[in-house]
């Protein structure tokens, strides 16, 4: 029961920070179509702009109810993230494609290489701060680990449905037309008066923000982190998910970051083995498969562009009339 | 370490960057996409040349096993290995998406790249080898000073390294530089048979740098060569000029960018080949760091440029040695350069050599 | 000839420039050495519908691009309304009130017809960032407003039984239409349009026509047009400017123009 309880919450927690991370992904790469693969860079930087700013000011000011320091912590977190990405939003206004992809991977390993040098955030170990939220020791109590999963559990979902709500009304606003046009036709965007430097700057800003957010809820729920986390196979990871579900669908990023995150896990606790190893070995080549299979085949995802309830099957499966489009 | 020295260790680093960029750029000038997967031609390479080398040395097929020719030949494994895993490569996931847009294909590639890796991780152990290399590449140094044997003993002091060769002719460090010589040394010195003494200057060039700029310089010239003055070179270079009109001037397209693939992966290979002996480990993952920076160089020399390519990588390797000066700025060398990744393509998109483009509206 | 900038004068009607809605200075611009354009000189007024036609590769689409501020030229200026527009950006350009369709439609194809008008009347929304998110009042009002007014346009371009569909998939006169549509979402003062009747057959190119002048009377416009199709442009134009070569070498009436040696030798020389 008690291990039960304890996978399930932790499976919903990473989610919900696998969730954050791809919502604001498909934000850069879906609507306004620029190829980010740096994304666990901003997710790197949010994770410790907010663990620093939470354990240096425990240590300024011990008296500090927890609370207010998460919430600081979300602040400097998002800020120092949306910096970032303020600052890698800039050779975008340059490069497009493939180009901005390479620059913004380069972007993630830069990031990952500092932080593994920063001595003031443990450079390559890790920068634990559990014991200074949580007291020394609490976590291995069964009340407080609840508590402690109960919390994140209701801070993923506020943190999933915040990024959810605001993505998906900028979309369906003047701003998020003027956001889709940039993917579609940049030249003919700038001559509908849209201000192309100001959009893209304001998707990475965004877009960097949020994963700055998914950062922070993963360093206080694992209480610790290491550079290591963030590497580049986290990038495509996230990329995959978006890709998967469709870029440009936020019902679809849903579905996908949930298969891609519990197929895993449930192959993990399968005990099933191919070739004398535990089938979880298997997963990341599995991953690359269906990465190249899903190229191939079926380019834009499983939702396209759309959302779920725009599918024709869909409608049809639940009676609905009508053909698929918004109007808002 | 002085200046010099680090800048020649650059320079062999440069060239091997140089060879992996080679194949980025000839694949990215022909069907217009970033190879994420060649990193991993360029490792499978190296455990081709690991194996052959290690057949051959338990079967005793080859002896001495201390020839130019084993080498050559230990190369030419490897590059033919990357070179056929690269066409397949191609035929099995590139070709489908010839016609689909440029980010599926770099999604693919990523995709290819990772398999490979993780493939590699199953199929190889995960750990570091020890790569055995044939005796002919060995440390020794260049150029040497021999020492007058009575100004060596004990209590001399010498302001370079001084080494001598025992009964059996290898050779032997005796002090480094600025020490006295010990009793002791000089005693277990004169009991092997030290007869030859010897000192290096501050900056030696090792034989295996000499291997390395040799045989990439070779390469360098045949590429050109092949580029240049073959009828395969003419429909390649026909083919990154305009795809579709080369296809309707008769051109089998299909097999010219299947051949692009392979002669890439068979530089990336040869180049494994090389590094392994010069580090003396491979592992399943060495591909990754080296791939990124090759890619850096050929965006520096300009992407889709043959000569740029080389002369990135060379850029690369000596300006990633100069890094190293300072024990402050020697941990950033990737963050180095990926940021001369970023500067560039922000303020030079076409890098030092590339092809000016500009959008049509 | 040196660039005397402001003090350039227009070829036979110099004392009409301060009133000229659009005007060119001794525009240069060079590709890699290349002049696309040398010393180009053209002024547009009020409310007329002037031709810009050459042979292929005379720089007129280049002019195009310069002047909705795509590309930058060498030496040069463009005036608008009396105002240096030479360094503005492109979305700027529109916002003052030049708008442009392309020669290869550049529809948003994967967005709706409706969304394609509507992004043009992005300059004109009031609701920021926060209030959209929020979806406050103000959002609500500004979002009735556009969808309101894009229906219009389409309306009167005889587009909005489609509204919702992809743009991509409508037909080709259609989309001609559409990106018209969507030029004149921005409101404009000068309309550029770039080959509008390529592909068109000729009573699709009549309607056209007909479109232009009406469109040019309802929305007080002002219509700079590049085409190949020599009947349309004598029908429509009231004044016409030949490029060759990326230098003016005729301008004037159609009438005028049509009896120009130095015309008729382009055309016929490119023929050879």
């Amino acid at each position: 029961m008690e291990a039960l309880f304890s996978r399930l919450s932790n499976d919903f927690v990473l989610i919900c920070v696998y969730l954050v991370l791809a919502l604001s992904l498909n934000l850069i790469n879906g609507y306004a179509g620029l190829f980010s693969l740096g994304h666990a860079g901003f997710w790197a930087v949010g994770a410790y702009c907010g663990s620093a700013f939470i354990i240096y000011s425990h240590q300024a000011g011990p008296g500090i109810p927890g609370a207010l320091l998460f919430c600081g912590g979300i602040t400097a977190a998002m800020g120092g993230a949306a910096l970032v990405g303020l600052i890698v939003g800039l050779p975008s206004l340059r490069l497009q494609g493939d180009y901005l992809a390479i620059a913004s991977l380069g972007f993630s390993l830069i990031v990952v290489n500092i932080l593994n040098n920063l001595a003031v955030v443990g450079g390559a170990s890790s920068f634990p701060f559990g014991g200074l939220v949580w007291p020394d020791g609490a976590l291995y109590d069964l009340k407080a680990r609840v508590a402690h999963n109960l919390t994140h559990i209701v801070l993923g979902v506020l943190a999933v449905g915040t990024c959810t709500l605001v993505i998906r009304n900028i979309r369906h606003s003047s701003h998020g037309r003027a956001i889709l046009s940039l993917r579609e036709d940049e030249v003919a965007s700038a001559m509908c008066g849209v201000n192309v430097v100001k959009y893209k700057l304001l998707v990475f800003v965004l877009g960097a923000a949020f994963a700055g957010l998914a950062g922070v809820l993963y360093a206080t729920y694992t209480t610790r982190i290491a550079p290591e986390a963030f590497n580049f196979m986290e990038s495509v990871k996230i990329l995959l998910m978006v890709v998967l579900g469709g870029l440009g669908s936020l019902s679809g990023t849903f579905i996908a970051v949930i298969v891609l995150y519990e197929v895993p896990e449930l192959l993990r606790m399968s005990h099933v083995t191919i070739a004398g190893s535990p089938v979880a070995d298997w997963w990341v080549m599995l991953y690359a498969l269906v990465l190249v299979m899903l190229m191939i085949l079926r380019p834009q995802g499983l939702l396209g562009s759309k959302e779920l309830f725009e599918c024709a099957g869909i409608r049809r499966l639940f009676g609905m009339a009508g053909r698929g489009g918004r109007e808002a | 370490m002085t200046l010099l020295s680090l800048l020649l260790d650059g320079l062999a680093l440069g060239c091997i960057y140089a060879l992996i960029a080679l194949g980025y750029t000839m694949v990215y000038g022909i069907i217009k996409l970033i190879n994420f997967a060649h990193g991993e031609f360029y490792m499978i390479g190296a455990y081709a040349a690991f194996i052959f080398l290690a057949v051959v040395r338990t079967t005793g097929l080859a002896e001495p096993y201390d020839t130019a020719m084993l080498l050559l030949c230990a190369m030419l494994v490897a590059g033919a290995a990357a070179g056929v895993l690269a066409v397949i490569v191609e035929r099995l996931a590139y070709r489908p998406l010839r016609r689909a847009s440029r980010i599926a294909a770099l999604l693919t590639a990523l995709g290819v790249s990772l398999f490979l890796q993780n493939a590699a991780l199953k199929v190889f152990s995960q750990n570091t080898e020890a790569f055995r290399k044939p005796p002919l590449v060995v440390d020794r140094r260049y150029p040497t000073f021999e020492i007058n044997a009575t100004d060596v003993r004990p209590g001399a002091v010498f302001d370079t390294e001084v080494f001598w060769r025992d009964d059996v002719g290898s050779e032997q460090f005796l002090s480094p530089a600025g020490f006295a010589i010990s009793e002791e040394e000089f005693r277990w010195a004169a009991e092997h048979g030290a007869r030859r003494f010897y000192r290096y200057p501050r900056v030696t060039v090792r034989r295996k740098q000499i291997i390395i700029w040799t045989s990439v310089a070779l390469i360098a010239v045949g590429l050109h060569f092949l580029v240049r003055h073959t009828r395969i070179g003419k429909a390649m270079r026909a083919v990154s000029y305009d795809f579709e009109t080369a296809g309707l001037m008769g051109i089998n397209v299909d097999r010219v960018i299947s051949f692009t693939f392979f002669i890439g992966a068979l530089l990336a290979g040869a180049g494994a080949a090389l590094v392994g002996m010069y580090y003396g480990t491979i592992k399943p993952t060495m591909g990754i760091m080296p791939g990124l920076k090759a890619f850096v160089a050929a965006v520096i020399g300009g992407i889709g440029s043959i000569p740029g390519a080389l002369l990135g990588g060379l850029a690369l390797g000596t300006a990633e040695s100069l890094v190293q000066l300072s024990p402050i700025t020697a941990p950033y060398q990737d963050a180095f350069a990926f940021a001369i990744l970023i500067v560039i393509l922000v303020f030079l998109p076409n890098g030092f050599f590339g092809r000016h483009e500009r959008e049509k509206v | 000839m040196t660039t005397g900038r402001l003090s350039y004068e227009l070829p036979a009607e110099g004392l009409r420039r301060e009133f000229a809605l659009l005007a060119l200075g001794d525009l240069t611009i060079k590709f890699g050495g290349l002049a696309a354009l040398e010393n180009v000189n053209m002024a547009v007024y009020d409310m007329d519908i002037v031709g810009l036609i050459g042979p292929n590769g005379a720089g007129k689409t280049t002019a195009f691009n310069i002047i909705s501020g795509v590309y930058r030229p060498t030496t040069g200026q463009v005036l608008f309304q009396g105002r240096d527009i030479t360094a503005m950006r492109p979305h700027h350009i529109t916002r003052l009130g030049i708008a442009r369709t392309f020669q290869n439609i550049r529809l948003f194809r994967k967005m709706s017809v409706l969304d394609n008008v509507r992004v043009a009347y992005h300059h004109h929304n009031r609701a920021g960032l926060l209030s959209s998110i929020v979806r406050a009042g103000i959002f609500r009002s500004q979002e009735r407003d556009i969808t309101e007014r894009a229906m219009q346009f389409l309306r009167l371009f005889d587009l909005d039984a489609r509204s919702r569909d992809e743009a991509g998939s409508l037909p080709y006169g259609q989309q001609r239409r559409l990106e018209i549509a969507r030029a004149l979402a921005t409101e404009p003062r000068l309309l550029l349009l770039d080959e509008p009747a390529a592909g068109m057959n000729s009573a699709e190119t009549e309607q056209l026509m007909e479109l232009i002048s009406w469109v040019r009377d309802q929305f007080h416009l002002t219509v700079l047009l590049i085409e190949h199709d020599m009947r349309f442009v004598m029908g429509v134009c009231k004044s016409i400017t030949v490029l060759d070569h990326g230098r003016v070498i005729a301008s004037g009436t159609p009438d005028d123009v049509r009896s120009n040696p130095a015309v008729i030798e382009a055309y016929l020389g490119e023929a050879k």
